[in-house]
């Protein structure tokens, strides 16, 4: 168990130079933006950035999480949806009371990534095709559940949640910012968390010392579905409606960012506050290019390569062979 | 005497998948009769031929231990670069050039940044879909590339021996990739190098430039789906080949290739391939109910690799430990 | 051992074929008469509403009349095509297909009609290629509608920003439309956002063009899912009141906004009345009469108004899609 401690508490360390890299990068870009427009710094701009950040912000800290143990989620965007289309149905019947649908779907985000992990841990397959078959899966019961329409006609006391604020910072940008806090200082310091480093790093070594990897990958993907239910929620809540096609490409863009902020493919690396960083950058750069009212065309061109910079100026990471 | 006969076929593909085919196939015949008719055989093999192409390269790509997601992209690029080259004049055979010389420099870009940047093939290739649908984005400004000379739609539409030509190309594409990976030492190497690089390092096997070959390959592949599509249709639009790339993938892994590396082959691919085609058309003769046939889809994906895995182990009687199938490995 | 392996294999894969066989035959074997709907973006409310039209006249021709729906989620023209060449295979009775890329899909279509199979276009027209006929009101049409109403709401002067995404070329022609309808007032369109053709997205980027050009007196959504965002972003900054929202089409929250002042009126087309149309006139080319047919006009204008507070009641139950049917 000190072992585990000890390697994870090494990681850390080696990481705080990546989040000090992002800061500065963060740091140069608002810079740069904000010379180059006068909208940028300005409160209803910021908190909108914020607002908008939320959804792939809680994503990708689920996502760091299964990158964390070597693996990835395919299926994040259309557990999101089908998630939010069983609670808003749930709601817009009446059937039962807001936090009881509430509850329902988290529960159902919950079960989604639990089947993931258990048939990857069962089966032991790829991690990249059981989450592209869910995604495709749950994606398809989205549409089957609604055919396409929109879900609406939702309670007063569901729409607060997304709209609420509290001291003019809405309130999923708190909560947001409440889950990065906790969920870093629990990965350091929590064992049952903690173990996903060394699992991910050597799954066959981490076995030998006494770790349950099964429960340990299991647990992770449910753990990244349970974002997944949360962004949801906050998604359906703000947007006042369920929809099948909510979160399309969301993963794509969760993985970069938490691939930004230190995570590797091959696992056992990872930081909370790095993938917040990343997701900070990419949401900043966006919001500069329509302040800067750039082309719509080229906004995808700009898009990928920012990706791939943002790669070639983090830190290089041992992909190495 | 049989045993023997499905053990030496297990070795060439994947015996689950080879059998739910037939099944399938059987099954549709006999209850659908406009199933298994010349007419349906043809859409069933154009209703996924450009997949079927690319899906060659993207073998090769992951055998190596990589992945291109940039194919679709490339694809769409290509059929519009070639529809812009042909209206400026260019002629069919120099458009075709240049538009494969420009997707093959992609998949070089590609490796490069690979090799370069140390960064995950799938985060590369990634930033690369968007970049290039981007540009196939502002080149087109929405709108679609039309005015093609008629000698171009023989690529697409044109018939060799009363079968469609982009079938046939795959057919001689699928032969060639398949005895240079089999029976070419420079190919072959393919497969130690995605098993482990690192040794294939110090025998010797320079892996950086194996790299760019595979990359090359596969967007070239994608280069030629690409001016097939166009020629298909003649006509180009950036909406071509959404999310083609996920279904040359699928059909890959389908087929019985690891995403880790090291295990695959053409003809694994091309039974992966054919499986696909043949479901895609399945549904729609089927007439499965609106929304479902995602779901059948994902159900499927699933259970066809649950069953390579089952009879991988029943096969060898090992099973895989972790490190052997996580994405990336080591 | 090895027995048992085999049989178990055996077991296994008929097992599979008949789980395959029970998913795919819920649908029944060939129908007395199928008729297929193409779209380029399944799952959209508007096409829910134009399946719905279909659905509903299937039922009044005849109770052995089946409808499907078919085409791609993603826009992407070529699956399109390929949709319509697998129901060509599978020998459908008519098709009805609304193209996301006329030029693609004019071989497709050509070669329906050339086995037989009517074809009519919807929406979006293929007007090259051999459909029998076009129900809808053509893309450039709605957007000049909205362009001489929104000079109405202004009172001939104004900033207008539209909220668009890249790629599908029928929003390019809508905004076209839209300019050429703004001719001759002192109206301009001052600038033009991504919206990823997402809600969620929409908000981030419409709050962020109003950051940018604070002159912004209305905002024209070019397609469905801007609407309810314009309304947030609008909110953000503060001039909730002030500008005025011009949505598309009547997704339910696009219609609650209406209901609630928040936004003015949306370009409402009729896609409930070209399904509907469409599959009459598919259906109507099928038959013999004394006179060789077959009988459908050249097209039929389903018509496109802004449509307001007093006009959207009867959209605000669409059509109850019971999938599978």
């Amino acid at each position: 168990m000190t072992d585990t401690k000890r390697s994870s508490q090494l990681v850390s360390t080696a990481f705080q130079a990546r989040e000090v890299q992002l800061l500065l990068l963060t740091s140069v870009v608002v810079l740069i933006i904000s010379t180059l427009t006068p909208n940028f710094l300005t409160e209803s701009n910021l908190k909108s950035v914020a607002m908008g950040m939320t959804y792939d912000l809680i994503v990708a800290l689920g996502m760091t999480y299964v990158l964390i143990l070597g693996g990835l989620d395919l299926s994040v965007g259309s557990n999101i949806a089908l998630t939010g289309i069983i609670t808003t149905l749930l709601m817009q019947k009446g059937v039962v009371s807001v936090p009881v649908a509430i509850g329902i779907g988290l529960s159902v985000s919950f079960i989604i990534g639990a089947i993931n992990g258990a048939v990857i841990a069962r089966f032991r397959i790829n991690p990249f095709i059981v989450t592209l078959g869910m995604m495709s899966l749950a994606r398809g019961g989205a549409m089957v559940l609604t055919s396409g329409y929109f879900v609406t006609g939702l309670p007063e006391s569901f729409l607060i949640i997304g709209r609420g604020e509290i001291m003019g910072i809405p309130f999923p940008v708190i909560v947001a910012l409440l889950i990065v806090i906790i969920f870093d200082f629990l990965l350091k310091n929590w064992v049952h968390l903690n173990r996903a480093f060394p699992v991910g790093a050597d799954p066959d070594n981490a076995a030998l010392l006494g770790i349950n990897v099964n429960k340990t990958v299991v647990l992770g993907f449910a753990l990244c579905g349970l974002f997944a239910g949360i962004t949801a929620i906050f998604m359906c809540s703000r947007l006042a409606m369920g929809y099948a096609q909510f979160g399309l490409e969301i993963e794509l863009r969760a993985l970069g960012a938490a691939v930004i902020g230190g995570a590797t493919f091959s696992g056992g690396r990872g930081s909370i506050w790095g993938t917040f960083l990343g997701v900070l950058l990419l949401a900043i750069i966006n919001n500069g290019f329509i302040l800067m009212d750039a082309s719509i065309y080229w906004q995808k061109v700009v898009n990928g390569t920012i990706l791939i910079i943002a790669i070639a100026t983090a830190v290089r990471h041992s992909r190495i062979k | 005497m049989v045993t023997k006969m499905v053990r030496k076929l297990s070795e060439h593909t994947n015996l689950g998948l080879l059998a739910v085919t037939v099944g399938l196939f059987t099954v549709m015949s006999i209850t659908y009769s406009h199933f298994f008719t010349l007419y349906n055989m043809e859409v069933i093999a154009m209703g996924f031929v450009q997949e079927a192409i690319m899906a060659l390269g993207m073998t090769i790509v992951i055998i190596s231990g990589g992945i291109d997601l940039s194919i679709g992209s490339v694809l769409v690029l290509s059929s519009i670069l070639v529809g812009l080259f042909l209206k400026a004049d260019l002629g069919v055979a120099l458009s075709i050039f240049l538009t494969l010389c420009i997707s093959g420099s992609i998949g070089f870009a590609n490796a490069v940044m690979i090799n370069r940047l140390r960064a995950h093939p799938f985060i590369v290739t990634l930033g690369t879909m968007t970049a290039v649908r981007g540009f196939a984005l502002v080149l087109t400004e929405g709108h679609p590339v039309t005015g093609f000379p008629k000698s171009f739609s023989y690529f697409g539409q044109g018939y060799l021996f009363n079968i469609p030509f982009p079938v046939v190309l795959f057919i001689i594409l699928a032969i060639c990739f398949h005895i240079l990976l089999r029976h070419t030492k420079y190919f072959s190497q393919v497969y130690f190098i995605g098993s482990n690089p690192g040794a294939a390092r110090l025998c010797g096997m320079n892996v950086e430039r194996f790299r760019w070959m595979t990359y090359i390959i596969s967007a070239t592949l994608a280069g030629t789906a690409g001016i097939i599509t166009a020629s298909q249709y003649i006509s180009a639009n950036a909406s071509f080949g959404i999310d083609a790339e996920l279904r040359v993938i699928t059909a890959v892994i389908i087929g019985g290739a690891s995403l880790s590396g090291g295990i695959g082959s053409i003809g694994r691919t091309v039974l992966g391939v054919i499986f696909l085609a043949i479901v895609a058309n399945a549904m729609v003769q089927a007439g499965v109910p609106t929304y479902w046939d995602k779901v059948a889809y994902g159900s499927m994906l699933v259970i066809s690799v649950v069953l390579e895995q089952y009879f991988r182990f029943r096969r060898t009687g090992i099973k895989d430990n972790w490190r052997d199938f996580m994405l990336g490995g080591n | 051992m090895k027995g048992r392996a085999k049989s178990k294999l055996f077991s296994l894969v008929v097992s599979l074929v008949f789980t395959f066989m029970t998913l795919f035959s819920a649908a029944s074997v060939y129908a007395e008469q199928t008729y297929g709907m193409v779209v380029f973006l399944k799952g959209s409310e508007f096409f829910n509403w134009s399946y719905g039209g279909m659905q509903d006249a299937a039922k009044l021709l005849g109770a052995d009349i089946k409808t499907e729906l078919w085409g791609p989620a993603t826009w992407d023209a070529s699956q399109e095509a390929r949709a319509i060449e697998q129901l060509i295979a599978k020998g459908v009775d008519g098709i009805i297909v609304t193209a996301g890329d006329a030029t693609t899909l004019n071989p497709a279509i050509d070669k329906a009609v050339a086995k037989g199979i009517p074809v009519i276009t919807f929406d979006s027209d293929a007007p090259d290629s051999k459909r029998h006929s076009f129900a809808g009101t053509n893309n450039y049409e709605a957007g000049k509608v909205a362009g001489k109403a929104m000079v109405e709401w202004l009172n001939g002067e104004g900033e207008v920003g539209v909220s668009t995404f890249p790629g599908p070329n029928h929003l390019v022609e809508r905004i076209r439309g839209f300019k050429d309808g703004l001719e001759g007032s002192n109206v301009k369109v001052v600038a033009e956002c991504n919206d990823e053709g997402k809600v969620a997205a929409a908000e981030a980027a419409i709050t962020a063009m109003l950051q940018a050009h604070p002159e912004i007196d209305a905002v024209f959504a070019a397609h469905g899912n801007p609407g309810p965002g314009a309304v947030a972003a609008v909110k953000n900054v503060g001039k909730e009141g002030e500008i005025e929202i011009m949505g598309f089409d009547f997704g339910m929250p696009v219609v609650e906004a209406i209901d609630k002042g928040q936004i003015r009126g949306t370009v409402g087309q009729n896609p409930y009345l070209m399904g509907y149309i469409s599959m009459m006139m598919a259906w109507g080319a099928n038959q013999e009469t004394r006179v060789a047919g077959p009988h459908v006009p050249p097209s039929v204008n389903t018509g496109v108004r802004i449509l307001t507070k007093d006009d959207i009641g009867v959209y605000k139950s669409p059509p109850a899609f019971v999938s599978g049917k």
